[in-house]
């Protein structure tokens, strides 16, 4: 197998384990974790679609860039909220 | 020349590997905190200073082995930092 | 990269990257899970690296592995929830439907993947490269190509910054800033170096992986390394707001400007753009490292009832 298809059957494998989990758990923390377990996996197929040419294709791999930070920043919202909706249970 | 780096770098990758298991084997046998620290701390670091021992000759500039010796000294102060914050923790010390 | 077949050293790391998100993903305790993250993110930059993309390796490393569990574990430490071990049979269930679901999908992809590249745009950045006045590809599709979508990226991080801003309370904290002591004497000792790695990545961008986002995220450790050890606490003041926006009003102008000049907006060729590139990744990268800090921050915070 080359690279590129190890890759996208690496994402492949993350992205449905992560999927699973973000269906079947309650806590905020368990679905963040699912959640950016699955959107890295996401970005294994968008970068190993991207390195099967000749030279790596620069597009996906600046969107996949762009992905990593928009994750950071929904993570840092929704551990917040989780951290008030906690709060105001005790 | 060149076998004589590649046994030396093998030899000395194995030796690091082998005091990176023997560390992971502290920490998961050790019975208190403190030996499991120490496990951690002190031959972890070793381990990773034996590989960039085994890596110096491949580098092919002295920047580039420099850069690689601060990252090892970098790992050791980190990892001493670490141990001292989670006793001091234990132990419930202002620093 | 092309048709490499796959060296041990990548199965070995794509096997490790696998085990990492199980154990993340379905660990016993809230803690290990992160911790777990933690590994996973190590190792999965090391797997970006290995395959050839070192600027995702570098913004995964820095952003999604750092900030992301510095932001965990802030909220697994003070969070208090039922913590049941999950039944072994769920476990197991869970690692089957998903590896099932992935590998469906996994080998469908390779399989129709098989045929050969497809469209690439490899030639056409190549070819307009020269014009952007950056030589690193990924950069220039970042700032140039494909601005609009970073534009909007840095939206989003304003949107998130302002929920952070609006949601941040009182701050808790060992009382009085302490100067003296093993964990503040060493980040302080540190600090400048990262800072200065942070500029170099910043700079180093225009000809070789780095560029705003991975320097912001560096600026970003510095202040939560800062505000953890008690050296300096960040505090939400009118500077911090104005760094906030600042990367987005930089980014509008830089838009405008190219509509002014009668070219469409968001246009940036010609002698200057390497030097506007320049500018605007700097104050991108300061309101992406005050953004991400500012996050930190508000999970550090309390909301004192009746405030």
């Amino acid at each position: 197998m080359t690279v590129g298809e190890v890759t996208v059957l690496l994402g492949a494998l993350l992205a449905g384990l992560g999927l699973v989990r973000l269906l079947t758990v309650d806590g905020a923390v368990e679905r963040l974790i699912a959640l950016n377990v699955t959107g890295s996996g996401v970005l294994l197929v968008l970068v190993g679609l991207s390195i099967r040419g000749e030279s790596p294709d620069p597009v996906p791999q600046a969107l996949a860039l762009t992905g990593i930070v928009i994750t950071v920043a929904v993570t840092g919202v929704g551990l917040l909220l989780a951290r008030r909706a906690g709060e105001d249970e005790q | 020349m060149e076998t004589l780096t590649l046994v030396f770098s093998a030899v000395t990758a194995f030796l690091g590997a082998g005091f990176l298991t023997a560390g992971t084997l502290g920490l998961l046998r050790f019975g208190d905190q403190r030996s499991r620290l120490h496990a951690l701390a002190k031959a972890d670091t070793l381990g990773l200073g034996f590989v960039v021992v085994a890596l110096l000759p491949w580098v092919g500039s002295i920047g580039g082995a420099a850069k690689l010796v601060l990252v090892w000294l970098l790992a050791l102060a980190a990892a001493s930092v670490s141990a001292h914050l989670l006793v001091a923790k234990e132990r419930d010390v202002a620093d | 990269m092309s048709q490499t077949e796959a060296s041990p050293i990548v199965w070995a790391l794509a096997a490790g990257v696998l085990l990492a998100a199980v154990f993340s993903l379905y660990a016993h305790r809230r803690l290990a899970g992160v911790v777990g993250f933690l590994v996973l993110g190590a190792l999965l930059s090391a797997y970006w690296g290995i395959i050839g993309a070192p600027d995702v390796a570098l913004a995964e490393a820095a952003i999604g592995t750092g900030v992301t569990s510095a932001l965990l574990i802030q909220t697994v430490a003070v969070l208090r929830g039922p913590e049941a071990p999950i039944p072994f049979g769920r476990i197991v269930l869970g690692v089957v439907g998903g590896a099932s679901l992935g590998l469906v999908l996994g080998v469908a992809m390779v399989g129709t993947a098989a045929e050969g590249p497809g469209p690439l745009l490899t030639e056409d950045v190549d070819a307009n490269l020269h014009a952007t006045g950056v030589t690193h590809p990924v950069t220039a599709v970042l700032l140039n190509f494909r601005s609009f979508d970073t534009l909007l990226e840095i939206v989003v991080l304003l949107a998130a910054a302002g929920i952070a801003l609006g949601m941040t309370g009182k701050p808790t904290g060992s009382g009085p800033v302490r100067r003296s002591g093993i964990l503040p004497g060493f980040v302080q000792l540190v600090s400048p170096a990262v800072l200065l790695l942070g500029a170099w990545l910043l700079v180093a961008g225009s000809s070789r992986p780095g560029g705003a986002f991975q320097s912001g995220a560096v600026l970003a450790a510095t202040l939560i390394l800062l505000h953890a050890a008690g050296v300096r606490r960040l505090t939400a003041t009118v500077v911090l707001r104005v760094l906030l926006s600042a990367g987005l009003a930089a980014f509008v102008v830089v838009a405008v400007g190219g509509w002014v000049t009668g070219e469409p907006w968001l246009w940036l060729r010609g002698d200057a753009a390497g030097g506007i590139t320049l500018a605007l990744e700097t104050v991108l990268s300061l309101s992406i490292g005050t953004t991400l800090a500012l996050l930190y921050l508000s999970l550090t915070t309390t909301e004192e009832p009746g405030s």
